[in-house]
């Protein structure tokens, strides 16, 4: 799947992002603060906005209690905020012998009532139904009555005895508490199978929304999260000031559309490196003069390309308005010596997709 | 001249720049999309400091993360800093980076190659 097309998939989230790997009760928190920041520009009622924060944190608990895995796919979490409605989905490796088990009780709990809800709720609650992990039935129970919606779920096979245990819910945002529009519904064999993509072509990582310099800090901290420090500590502070310099690009040049400069950011492994990769809207006048910049860097030996570099790093001292020095993109060429790929695809008569993608 | 201080902050580094001792510390991680507005003020502390300046000026850096325009603020404070020193002041640039991270040695290599200033590699 090309970086574009996932761009193409996610084109009507206000906020969407998939994350696999370690999680954490701190990751948990930050997903939270994004969905957060991302309701209170959409003037999203805190209320609403309140529930789905605890459904999230609810739903990757679970994750962090019970998941299998401490590798990179053995955990998936998702949240989608489309206009009206949002989307919270985890995934975690449980052993196919829990299978059944695990069926049985939501399978339940999706038959009861709000007010059977409530009574089942209280009287774990009372019975204090906790598992060898802590949290257990509890957080599915509050998960039902809080989303007044059935608890979507489903498994498949991965490796060794096991499966992903794949659980999503869904809640409407709109204040006016319509339905959900067509375009905006999403079976969870589409979150399925948009994981598989994302596990297919090494994707750790996909981050789509309005993008500014705050936005990025939770970002960098679930990136840290999966990287080992003692490793490779320049090869990850490369993944880190790619990923900065990349989304930086996109609050700096996306095109706005409605205040927003939306765009996406993926980062994955392929090979044994890293990448990081940005989808964004451009203007179409701003194409050649971009694809020139990049052609000549990508021209460039590696032992030219720091000459490259410290020149247009002088050079912009002394014009430091000048919005489109590109030094940025320079200096990735120039600490990873690598090309980019990149690509400009139609998307209308004023715009272009812009995607680029450098290796670590 | 009173002391320059600012907080970190999880895109802003710490500054603390200290007229009296002539120690200047810009440490942390420097993200911040406005660059220009966060270093102004470190340069317009400077302008001022370089009209008394301490008989030795030592500037420590020591970052881990940032965005390319950090890189030319910074280098417009190095260029200030030579200034000094073709005054006939004592200016060094200690280049602080952490074990391993031979990414931010080289920023400072870099850095180092468009200077006629005394650059100190510190291994954190």
């Amino acid at each position: 799947m090309k970086i574009s097309e996932l761009y193409e998939k996610l084109k009507n989230d206000r906020l969407g992002l998939a994350y696999q790997g370690i999680m954490s009760d701190d990751l948990t928190d930050r997903f939270i603060q994004l969905s957060e920041t991302n309701f209170d520009t959409q003037e999203v009622s805190p209320k609403i906005s309140n529930k789905v924060s605890f459904l999230m944190f609810e739903c990757f608990q679970n994750v962090v209690r019970h998941g299998l895995d401490k590798g990179y796919y053995g955990n998936f979490f998702l949240t989608r905020n489309l206009p009206s409605v949002s989307y919270i989905t985890s995934a975690n490796l449980v052993a196919n012998n829990k299978i059944e088990q695990l069926k049985e009780i939501i399978s339940d709990l999706n038959n009861l009532t709000k007010e059977e809800l409530k009574e089942r709720y209280l009287s774990s609650l009372a019975a204090g139904e906790f598992s060898d992990k802590g949290g257990a039935g509890l957080g599915l129970i509050e998960m039902a009555r809080k989303s007044g919606n059935k608890l979507d779920f489903d498994f498949v096979p991965w490796k060794n005895e096991t499966s992903h245990f794949f659980l999503s819910i869904n809640m409407k945002t709109n204040k006016k508490n319509e339905s959900i529009p067509d375009d905006e519904q999403i079976q969870l064999n589409e979150i399925i199978d948009l994981q598989k993509k994302l596990v297919e072509n090494g994707i750790i990582m996909a981050f789509k929304n309005n993008f500014s310099e705050q936005n990025i800090v939770p970002i960098l901290k679930m990136m840290e999260s999966n990287l080992n420090e003692s490793e490779d500590l320049a090869k990850n502070r490369k993944l880190i000031y790619s990923i900065i310099e990349l989304s930086q690009n996109i609050s700096k040049h996306a095109c706005q559309i409605e205040g927003y400069r939306d765009g996406l950011l993926a980062i994955g492994i392929e090979n044994n490196q890293f990448f990081v990769s940005t989808s964004n809207l451009i203007n179409k006048n701003d194409e050649d003069n971009l694809r020139q910049k990049l052609e000549k860097i990508n021209h460039l030996i590696p032992n030219e390309i720091e000459q490259h570099y410290l020149t247009a790093l002088q050079e912009s001292v002394h014009n430091k308005e000048q919005k489109s020095a590109g030094i940025g993109l320079i200096d990735l060429a120039n600490i990873t010596k690598e090309n980019y790929s990149f690509e400009f695809s139609p998307d209308n008569n004023s715009m272009k997709l812009f995607t680029i993608s450098i290796k670590i | 001249m009173e002391t320059l201080t600012i907080e970190q902050t999880e895109l802003s580094p710490k500054v603390l720049f200290n007229a009296e001792t002539g120690k200047l510390l810009i440490q942390g991680k420097s993200f911040m999309e406005n660059t220009i507005a966060f270093y102004s003020t470190l340069e317009s502390w400077l302008d001022d400091y370089m009209k008394a300046p301490y008989e030795k000026t030592v500037l420590q850096i020591y970052l881990s993360y940032y965005n390319s325009s950090t890189f030319r603020e910074i280098l417009s404070i190095l260029m200030k800093l030579s200034q000094l020193q073709n005054q006939g002041n004592n200016v060094l640039i200690e280049w602080a980076y952490d074990k391993k991270d031979t990414l931010a040695l080289k920023k400072g290599k870099e850095l180092a190659m468009l200077m006629k200033l005394s650059f100190e590699y510190i291994e954190k």
